[in-house]
């Protein structure tokens, strides 16, 4: 049958008679449309800007705004010890606790994430989030303190975290699906470098319970309407595909019949059960065990290392300043990269960078092993989170992605906890940061080689045919 | 007792560290008080006026589909 068609307000207004059938018109590349029988079919012009953008800045906010507020509760410790006397150490049970309950409660969200999408997770911890930070101003008690801080904000962080809002992502891009998942991350780095000195000063010229209340503000007004308005599940509940590609009218028809024109992965799985059979995510997780080891172990412990190795701590705190910076750096370039290669190699080479940036902090002599260890550091920081993510997306797909990144992350978190407890104990056996440092930091060898090994070309379906291959 | 952790994801950071990071950063913009919480809270709010700048010509200039 003849189709209809005419002109109007400078786009093309398609009329159809032919049931489902689709039609493409002279300008194919900017207009897709579809037709159900009779009726007259709106044309849909397809935006210089891809939704899925949209969505990253939303998942760049989240992170900016909560991860970055729960890292401002360093400026509170002080304020906190001189207004009740409590002492640092059972301020620090809050955060510790946070810790954990953060990692534990994950992959429950994740799992949650998985059946009802991200809005029903992402929104609801949100708002948890941004009244428990704002109710934090009213702390009275240490209990208090921890039930708030260390558990609900924990949980809540948890369902708004970036294991979540990775996995979504994960479904609106798949060639940049990396690049996209360090710039979000990102997010959590600008948002620690701003919003901890912001507190500071806020607390400084007003008063700490108006820090938190600024920073539950912060959540409620900015990142929740974001997150309501702007979250959509996946591109094909808009109609579009990942990464804004155009559909072919062949493709338009196979997917009308078959749902799905991609193919599965060899490990490819809705049940994580099942992921769990297999030896890719247990190497992934295995290494992200290190990387929290060997991250956390520095944060806590470089500056009292780089004080007994004869360097000032304010040298120490600029260099540790800096190489937070370089972060940004290496997460968001390295990510470009793996995007146009493997990834697996990439990871693996990121642990050894570290695991040579751990030598020369420990074998160079004073400045220079600190200097060197900053540059080369600063660089691998960030950079497995969205490496991992994205590999593991690649690998076991997307149905179950909430639930195996929420995995690899506790893997990490365990890592943290148990190093940094580590790192302390042995200074305080030693009396010199040494052996923990060399002990976690040989651990990036097994990191790196349990990274290199993962079967990407045999897995992923980056290169399984016809999606698009990084060699493509 | 586990101490503070800075962790990729979120954390806090040893409290002497960012004392002398801030002093740092007082030395450097001899700024401090408001005039800072003005600078920094124009940075942040940043962030979120260029997302809803950016969703607000998606919405009603490109017609609303990517």
């Amino acid at each position: 049958m003849m189709g209809r068609l005419s002109r109007r307000e400078g786009g093309v207004v398609f009329f159809a008679n032919c049931a489902r059938r689709v039609l493409i018109c002279a300008h194919s590349d900017e207009l897709l449309m579809t037709e159900s029988a009779g009726t007259p079919i709106r044309p849909v012009q397809r935006s210089p800007l891809f939704y899925g953008w949209l969505i990253v800045g939303v998942c760049l906010l989240i992170n900016f705004v909560s991860l970055g507020g729960r890292s401002s509760f360093t400026v509170f410790i002080l304020p906190l010890e001189k207004e009740f006397g409590w002492d640092r150490g059972a301020i620090s049970l809050a955060a510790s606790i946070g810790l954990l309950v953060n990692g534990f409660s994950q992959p429950f969200l994740g799992r949650v994430y998985d059946r009802y999408g991200a809005r029903k997770v992402v929104v609801p911890s949100l708002i948890v989030l941004g009244i428990s930070m704002a109710l934090l101003s009213q702390t009275f008690h240490l209990l208090y303190l921890i039930a708030m801080f260390g558990i609900v904000q924990s949980v809540a962080t948890s369902g708004s975290g970036d294991p979540i809002t990775g996995a979504m992502l994960a479904k609106w891009f798949r060639r940049h699906r990396a690049t996209v998942l360090g710039v979000s991350m990102a997010g959590a780095s600008i948002g620690g470098m701003l919003l901890v000195p912001f507190t500071q000063y806020l607390i400084s010229a007003a008063n700490w319970r108006t820090g938190w209340l600024v920073l539950g503000a912060l959540i409620l007004i900015f990142a929740l309407p974001a997150a309501f308005f702007i979250f959509r599940e996946s591109p094909e509940k808009m109609g579009l595909r990942p990464d804004g590609d155009a559909e072919s009218v062949r493709e338009v028809g196979r997917s009308r019949k078959t749902q799905s024109v991609q193919p599965k992965g060899p490990l490819e799985t809705e049940s994580w059960r099942r992921a769990l059979r297999s030896a890719p995510i247990w190497q992934m997780c295995g290494a992200y065990f290190v990387c929290g080891a060997t991250t956390a172990i520095m944060g806590t412990h470089f500056v009292p290392y780089a004080v007994d190795k004869g360097v000032t701590e304010s040298t120490a705190a600029v260099a540790f300043g800096i190489m937070n910076g370089l972060n940004i750096f290496g997460l968001v370039g390295i990510s470009l990269i793996s995007d146009k290669m493997g990834r697996k190699n990439l990871l693996g080479l990121v642990y050894v960078t570290r695991g040579l940036g751990y030598a020369a902090l420990l074998l160079l002599p004073g400045g220079w092993g600190i200097w060197t260890f900053v540059g080369i550091g600063g660089f691998s920081w960030w950079a497995t989170a969205p490496l991992t993510t994205s590999l593991t997306a690649d690998v076991y797909g997307l149905r179950a992605l909430g639930t195996m990144n929420s995995i690899a992350f506790l893997a990490h978190q365990i890592g943290s906890a148990a190093a940094v407890q580590f790192g302390g104990e042995m200074r305080d056996l030693t009396g010199s940061y040494f052996i923990p440092f060399a002990i976690v930091g040989l651990l990036l060898i097994p990191a790196a080689l349990s990274s290199f090994t993962i079967r990407e070309k045999r897995y992923s379906i980056r290169y399984q045919s016809p999606s698009p291959s990084p060699a493509s | 007792m586990l101490p503070i952790i800075k962790a990729h994801h979120e954390g806090a950071i040893d409290p002497d560290l960012l004392e002398a990071i801030m002093h740092q950063i007082d030395r450097m913009f001899g700024v401090d008080g408001w005039a800072a919480v003005a600078i920094l809270g124009g940075l942040i709010l940043l962030v979120p006026i260029s997302l809803l700048t950016v969703y607000v010509y998606y919405r009603y200039r490109l017609g609303g589909r990517g």
